[in-house]
């Protein structure tokens, strides 16, 4: 499958802004990104946009692509909102890869927005509510914590992963978070503090949660021949996948993993011509501390089961093996829910080209982005080399 | 505010949120809830599934206890009962169902517990409540 | 119809004992009542009348298609217009081509909808369900508890011998406002006993039998033994001590008592105010006792359970 080379990438500060707005936010993005190319960038020879966002708070429903592409002086570009949950800028990128493959686009922009933090609790928990399956699971009471602690609670019975395993999760992506300047709580947390943290929903606490946060993220994707007019230090993106999955947990064949993920993971794995071993760092879907160890699992990085053992085994630390989550992952970095995926490309685009400041782990070539909508109902995964191709 | 569940969306499905009605796939005998759409297993269309109004027992397969961050539709709940317990129940017939427990404390209760189904109210929007289907542990 | 063929039942887990209540108030307002049962954040008449609904129809011969008829009696229906009687049927599952009826407005609501069910040609479930409200300084709330009764009627079993109904304005003995949650009570002892002792001995004195057990309307523990009085040193029964002021159920629940006691035949006298009352002759006997297992609350459980301190009013 044809190389699509991604040739600059940012995020917004990740945070509570309540002086900022979805267009204001996305537009910091948006010059970062266009800062990060090496070369020349002219934002009018943008072929096509896919910007993801649910829409939080309810505002801009409706053509919220344009509105933040015009307000970027993307005039008249083609431009469409993508929406699964938190799932959305990383199907965005996915649909960029898409146009440029098949030639429509030679540039193309993926990004998402999200405002979280500037509503009240009763609308907030409302909001939070609707990524999960709303006619039944969630009139069952299970908040958007509820459904993975459902997950966790069948995890932690059926194998041995425990109560501190969780909490590596929070403590290893609060140490990364901790130097990402752009990261919502960027600041450390010991392994006690995350285990002995107020239960939000059993067995989750409140350091298994990521927060609701405020930012956007933008990626500038080329094709091979654009890019070398754009780019030195080129960033391919060698696979992607993306696949569906129940919306509820109840109609899932597993509930301690999501069938989606693997999916999704075995097609990018296989345009890539790699297998999980192969890959060096990834930035994975840390909604909840459950969600990366069950993405170890349903990524190949380890047995299924094996998720505990392996993060106490240290290997996704920075040091280990394979880091998992060196931006701080969306616990410390934050989750604004539309902002999330093409956030992660961001990471992995700064990691392989030497920018990634305090966090840079050197030697990694090979990197893997995996974004989750909701429970699972929808999942992208890209993967990503450095170098021409 | 709550989420928005129409009336008539609410009334589309009153056998399964009074009975628990489940639909078991013609072509694999899979059950499912609720009963319409594709078969979860052989995805064989929904016009496959016949409904099938099962015991209303069943075993715990996950369980989780909200203490807060509800939904906004269940706050006067958090306020009389404390906590709300928040569980999958897998029915004798083998269909899973997402539901709450009541009339215990849902502490007390996890995974491979047997309940039985009951009639509750599930809460109030503009002024319709809504009943449906929780789970309480049971005898058996 | 002519038999009460089965008989379920219901009370909420929940209990609270007259010493709680009495210590938040500086004494125990109601008088021999000394615990009661109190309904959860998710239950109300409605859902308390299909757990007894189920419980008679499990004790049954009859299933669900044999109930060509469903009477509801409750003075707390949880709205004030909107059918709850085709909610439960629905809810149970009955056939569309049911007569559905719900009797509310006084505590007699329950033996009114015993004396519609009886006069059908064909099988019947009578329900009785209660949750009473009052001010929680009143006396009126110290007393009201929550349960629910149901009968099904048919042409076989307990024989309903006779019955007889009586009627006399006594205005504002208690009453509940429009548009209000709570019970009030005009509260002149003397003439709230007038109006419970001549209604109650207006329909026993037209039964042809002077009842030896009589099971009537219990709004607390001891109003109830004023009707030994007019019914000639009948033993009278009542579950109001354990389960408080269960309102239209009551004297269906007096009925359980005395059917514990092996009691036949009992005489079920539903009083409601306004006031009227029905008297309700049965022999012989069915099988029955209260297993709920109870669950001990605080007062403050208690306030909030029942909605009395949350700013909306909570969710009844």
């Amino acid at each position: 499958m044809q190389n699509v080379y991604v040739v600059g990438a940012a995020q917004s500060e990740f945070g509570a802004f309540p002086d900022e707005s979805y267009r204001s936010l996305f537009s910091s993005a948006f010059e970062n990104a266009v800062e990060s190319v090496d070369k020349n960038f002219d934002r009018t020879e943008v072929d096509e946009a896919f910007i993801g966002t649910l829409g939080v708070g309810g505002r801009q429903l409706g053509l919220s692509g344009p509105a933040v592409t015009e307000y970027v002086g993307l005039n008249g570009t083609p431009s469409t909102r993508v929406e699964n949950a938190c799932a959305a800028s990383g199907v965005a990128l996915r649909q960029a890869v898409t146009s440029i493959r098949a030639g429509v686009s030679d540039i193309a922009v993926a990004g998402g927005v999200e405002i979280m933090t500037d509503m009240s609790g009763e609308q907030t928990r409302y909001w939070l509510g609707v990524s999960g399956e709303t006619e039944w699971e969630r009139m069952a009471g299970t908040t958007f914590a509820g459904v993975y602690a459902q997950m966790a609670s069948a995890h932690m019975d059926e194998y041995d992963t425990t109560r501190e395993h969780l909490s590596r999760v929070a403590a290893k992506n609060h140490g990364n978070g901790s130097k990402n300047p752009h990261a919502h709580l960027g600041f450390n947390c010991s392994l006690e503090d995350a285990m002995e943290a107020a239960t939000i929903a059993d067995p989750l606490n409140l350091y298994d949660c990521c927060p609701t946060s405020d930012g956007a993220s933008v990626a500038i994707l080329a094709s091979r021949e654009t890019a070398e007019e754009l780019t030195d230090s080129p960033v391919r993106i060698t696979g992607s996948g993306q696949a569906s999955g129940t919306v509820g947990l109840f109609q899932r064949p597993t509930i301690t993993g999501i069938p989606a993920t693997t999916k999704a993971a075995e097609q990018a794995y296989e345009e890539a011509d790699v297998e999980a071993k192969d890959i060096d760092f990834a930035e994975v879907h840390d909604c909840f501390s459950i969600a990366e160890l069950m993405a170890y699992e349903d990524l190949g990085f380890c047995e299924k089961g094996e998720a505990g053992p392996y993060i106490a085994s240290g290997a996704t630390e920075p040091d280990g093996e394979r880091p998992v989550n060196l931006s701080g992952g969306l616990k410390s970095k934050g989750h604004p829910i539309g902002a999330t995926g093409t956030g992660q490309c961001a990471e992995v685009f700064k990691q392989l080209r030497g920018e990634a400041g305090d966090r840079q782990v050197d030697g990694l070539e090979l990197g893997l982005t995996h974004n989750v909508g909701g429970s699972g109902g929808a999942v992208a995964v890209h993967i990503y080399e450095e170098g021409w191709a | 505010m709550a989420a928005y569940i129409s009336v008539p969306t609410w009334w589309q499905n009153l056998d399964s949120r009074y009975r628990l009605t489940i639909g078991e796939c013609g072509e694999c005998g899979t059950t499912k809830f609720p009963p319409e759409g594709a078969c979860i297993n052989c995805a064989a269309p929904g016009s496959a599934l016949e409904p099938v109004e099962p015991e209303g027992t069943g075993e715990i397969v996950a369980h989780t206890v909200i203490e807060g961050g509800e939904p906004p539709e269940f706050s006067k709940l958090i306020d009389t009962e404390g906590s709300i317990g928040a569980v999958l129940v897998e029915l004798d017939e083998g269909a899973r169902v997402p539901g709450m427990l009541t009339d215990c404390d849902p502490h007390e209760f996890g995974r491979g517990d047997r309940v039985e189904a009951t009639v509750r109210r599930i809460y109030e929007q503009e002024g319709v409540i809504r009943y449906g289907a929780k789970f309480r542990p049971s005898n058996d | 119809m002519s038999a009460i063929e089965s008989i379920g039942l219901y009370v909420p887990r929940y209990r609270i004992t007259a010493d709680t209540i009495g210590e938040a108030w500086n004494g125990f307002e109601a008088r021999g009542v000394h615990e009661k049962r109190v309904a959860a954040g998710d239950e109300d008449a409605v859902t308390m009348a299909v757990e007894a609904a189920k419980d008679a129809l499990a004790a049954s011969s009859h299933g669900r298609d044999d109930i060509e008829t469903l009477v509801l009696g409750t003075t707390t229906p949880p709205v004030e217009e909107g059918d709850i009687g085709v909610q439960v049927a629905e809810i149970l599952g009955l056939d569309g081509s049911t007569e559905v009826a719900v009797h509310s407005q006084s505590t007699r609501a329950g033996t009114r909808a015993l004396m519609t069910a009886l006069r059908a040609d064909t099988p019947g479930l009578v329900v009785a369900a209660d949750c009473p409200l009052g001010d929680p300084d009143r006396a009126v709330d110290h007393a009201a508890g929550a349960g629910s009764v149901a009968l099904i009627v048919g042409d076989a079993g307990a024989e309903v011998i006779e019955t007889a109904t009586y009627v006399s304005e006594y205005p504002g003995t208690r009453f509940r406002q429009r548009g209000s949650e709570t019970t009030e009570k005009y509260d002149a002892t003397a003439y709230e006993r007038d109006a419970y002792t001549t209604v109650i001995g207006g329909a026993v004195e037209k039964l042809t039998e002077s009842p030896k057990a009589i099971a009537p309307t219990a709004p607390d523990g001891s109003i109830p033994s004023r009707t030994a009085s007019v019914a000639d040193g009948a033993a009278v029964y009542q579950y109001a001590d354990e389960l408080g002021d269960t309102g239209a159920a009551s004297p269906l629940f007096g009925l359980v008592s005395a059917w514990e006691d092996n009691a036949s035949p009992v005489t079920v006298v539903g009083f409601g105010d306004g006031a009227g009352a029905d008297a309700v002759t049965i022999e012989g006997l069915l099988p029955v006792e209260i297993t709920r297992s109870e669950t001990d609350i605080s007062y403050a459980e208690y306030l909030r359970k029942r909605g009395h301190i949350l700013s909306d009013g909570g969710d009844k």
